[in-house]
């Protein structure tokens, strides 16, 4: 498998293109694996390359329903960021950011990190209280975080609503500027290319149908295609985690919603940062193609259509008429949704199961995107030493019975409110 | 737009209700002493891919709940019925007719 | 005691807005007088039946169609509430078992009126308005622009819509609105 770089580009050029090699095989499955991961998004590709290059197990398939990295993965809004406040989240978002930082190093694949900074308007004085708090919070840890009054707001982004009209009057803003953007589909494509050549099988259109036991203890999957055994099957399903527990027995503080998100038709560069409404759950950024992507609320009910209704297509489009005006103008090109594993408490899952061989990697809600490098790396030290690493320590199933909830927006048990 | 046929109003957009949450969750009787029961009514979800059982309150109409059965995968709609009326898990259906 | 004022007090100006040569809309306001919810739980009916009877009323009605006696209107709003307008002081009727609610300041009433009201509706409301659909003596509980009306035909082109006093100018504005391709009349405040 040759090394991309700007020299195989230029060559390669100069032979028209057509000796490119795969970037990932397409092997038949081995009988039996050291490691089975289900799901081949983001978080399960991510796993699977960190089992190989941290811990050298390379014994690994990663089994998928579809076509890898075409669900949420496929699907998401790009956002990266690490503000999170809630002792448990703060340095795991944290260690994200930085394997982002390095990632398309490391993995010899340009996943467009752009850290382009994102904003958090405030909307009250209150509000700015709590925006100090988080921000104190991030730089205590060594995370960087500005406050903005409205002045400066104002001057960085002209283009919102500061008119006395204004529903929801800007009183300023917190901002990361580590934050930004990432391409979703390379960094899915980046981490199968980058486990394909540590020796992994990625086992596609192969959907999980049950289990394989032996004794009380899990021994493998049986597939739509196949049973393949292993001696330790990890779930990185995301909002079909429910359904993936289920055959093994198990109920999760799991509920499985449906989130849409949009984009524009393409445009002239207008917004160069990723700005958050504070006043409704609603945020934006700019693709390279021009398009505005817009992102907002659930749809409310379950759902794994991986489509939603108009009735929140209008509702997220106010917010975002809401935030900056000239929205308005610009046609909406596409919308699509995801299947959202919405936890109990707005937090992931990193951990073991009750069920003893089976390991379990959900709950990311639907900030799962910009927890793809530190998901991969932890779940895959989860998974090789049985035991959790320090930063997803908390991420356990049993954290609701002890009262230990992570829960950054303090609602309560109601999947659809975080 | 998920249309809703409720038994009072008739069939409605689903822009007149809030959703409220899975229908099917056991409260456990008051005097339950075990852990787990108290811990799977209030954290543990079935979450079935496909028919699930919802209260939706009907807040723009009559004001009435009701538990709506609808296919999670399809959006598929089926049955509407009054809370009151639907036939809940045994210690819920117990309190509705208090 | 001060009269209360209308919450429409100011949006009724007089006059002719819109499609000038068409005359499809009226639009007005009614002063509400004396409005009255009795609710209860358990056997509704027979807590409820001395109230009902007393106003000369046989039973609690259905979810469709309103109750009209003289100046009472009555509409049953779900299975254990009732609304009453022009009714006297139901204070007295309160008990353990039945909930006596005034509503009297709570709610104003727009009158549409008019060879267009029915496509009015219908641009504001995601239910069928047509005449085989919605007649006089019918109503129904719905949202317009998100508040929670109550919507009555009370002739073949004629309707009063109950709304919220807190949101009534809001509805108004989106009432007048959707009005004016239309040809839009409002006469002076009642």
């Amino acid at each position: 498998m040759s090394k991309y770089s700007a020299f195989s580009v230029f060559r390669h050029a100069l032979s028209g293109n057509k000796s490119w090699g795969r970037a990932w095989r397409d092997p038949e499955p081995k009988a039996s694996y050291d490691v089975v991961i289900v799901g081949g998004g983001g978080h399960g590709l991510a796993t699977a390359y960190y089992l190989a290059k941290e811990h050298g197990i390379t014994n690994v398939a990663v089994v998928e329903k579809g076509w890898l990295g075409g669900g949420n993965t496929g699907r998401n809004t790009t956002i990266v960021r690490s503000n999170y406040m809630m002792p448990g989240n703060t340095m795991f978002y944290e260690r994200s950011m930085k394997l982002w930082e390095n990632l398309s190093q490391d993995l010899n694949y340009n996943v467009m990190i752009s850290q382009r900074g994102q904003y958090n308007l405030c909307h009250s004085p209150g509000q700015m209280d709590a925006a100090r708090r988080r921000g104190n919070i991030m730089r205590a840890n060594g995370i960087d975080a500005d406050l903005f009054d409205r002045a400066e707001v104002k001057r960085r982004l002209p283009y919102l609503d500061y008119s006395d009209n204004a529903r929801f009057p800007i009183h300023g803003a917190i901002y990361q500027s580590r934050a930004g953007t990432a391409r979703h589909d390379a960094v899915a494509w980046g981490f199968a290319r980058g486990a394909d050549q540590r020796g992994v099988d990625i086992l596609q259109q192969r959907e999980v149908t049950g289990y394989l036991w032996e004794g009380g203890k899990i021994a493998g999957v049986q597939t739509s295609r196949g049973d393949i055994r292993a001696k330790k099957v990890a779930l990185c399903v995301a909002g079909h985690s429910g359904h993936l527990a289920q055959m093994a027995g198990l109920r999760l503080p799991v509920e499985t919603h449906c989130l849409q998100a949009y984009v524009t038709e393409p445009y002239k560069p207008l917004v160069d940062t990723v700005i958050s409404f504070g006043a409704a759950h609603f945020y934006l950024s700019q693709s390279d193609k021009g398009g505005l992507v817009l992102g907002g609320d659930l749809d409310m009910y379950n759902s794994y259509a991986q489509r939603g209704g108009l009735p929140i297509v209008k509702h997220t489009l106010a917010s975002a008429k809401a935030l900056m005006p000239s929205v308005s103008r610009l046609k909406l090109l596409r919308h699509w949704a995801g299947v959202m594993d919405m936890s109990m408490d707005g937090s992931p899952f990193i951990t073991k199961t009750p069920v003893d061989g089976l390991y379990l990697n959900g709950g990311w809600c639907y900030g799962g995107f910009k927890a793809t490098p530190a998901s991969g790396w932890c779940f895959a030290h989860t998974i090789a030493t049985d035991t959790p690493h320090e930063d997803n320590a908390e991420f356990t199933l049993d954290r609701f019975e002890r009262g230990y909830q992570i829960d950054e927006k303090g609602v309560g048990p109601k999947p659809n409110a975080h | 737009m998920i249309r809703i046929k409720c038994p009072i109003c008739g069939l409605r957009n689903e822009t007149e209700f809030t959703y409220g949450e899975d229908a099917n969750v056991n409260r456990p009787s008051m005097d339950e002493q075990g852990v787990q029961p108290w811990v799977d009514f209030v954290f543990n979800r079935d979450n079935p891919r496909g028919w699930h059982k919802e209260y939706w309150h009907h807040v723009q109409g009559c004001r009435q709940w009701v538990v709506l059965e609808r296919n999670t995968l399809t959006h598929e709609i089926g049955n509407c019925e009054l809370a009151r009326d639907a036939k809940l898990p045994p210690s819920q259906a117990s309190e509705a007719a208090e | 005691m001060p009269e209360p004022l209308s919450p429409l007090t100011n949006k009724t100006v007089a006059g002719h807005f819109g499609a000038g040569d068409a005359h499809g809309v009226t639009l007005g306001t009614r002063r509400v007088s004396s409005l009255w919810q009795i609710a209860g739980w358990g056997d509704f009916e027979a807590v409820a039946k001395p109230v009902l009877t007393s106003l000369g009323l046989s039973g609690l009605g259905c979810f469709r169609h309103a109750q009209q006696l003289g100046a009472v209107t009555v509409w049953r709003i779900a299975p254990d509430k009732i609304l009453l307008e022009g009714v006297r002081d139901l204070a007295a009727a309160a008990s353990e078992e039945l909930m006596v609610l005034d509503l009297g300041h709570t709610r104003t009433a727009i009158t549409v009126e008019g060879s267009a009201s029915r496509d009015l509706l219908a641009q504001v409301i995601a239910i069928d308005t047509a005449p085989a659909a919605f007649g006089p003596g019918e109503f129904l509980q719905t949202g317009i622009h998100h508040v929670g009306v109550l919507i009555h035909c009370t002739g073949p082109d004629r309707f009063d819509i109950l709304v919220p006093c807190t949101w009534a100018e809001t509805i108004w504005e989106v009432l007048f609105d959707n009005a004016l391709p239309h040809g839009l009349t409002i006469e002076e405040a009642a």
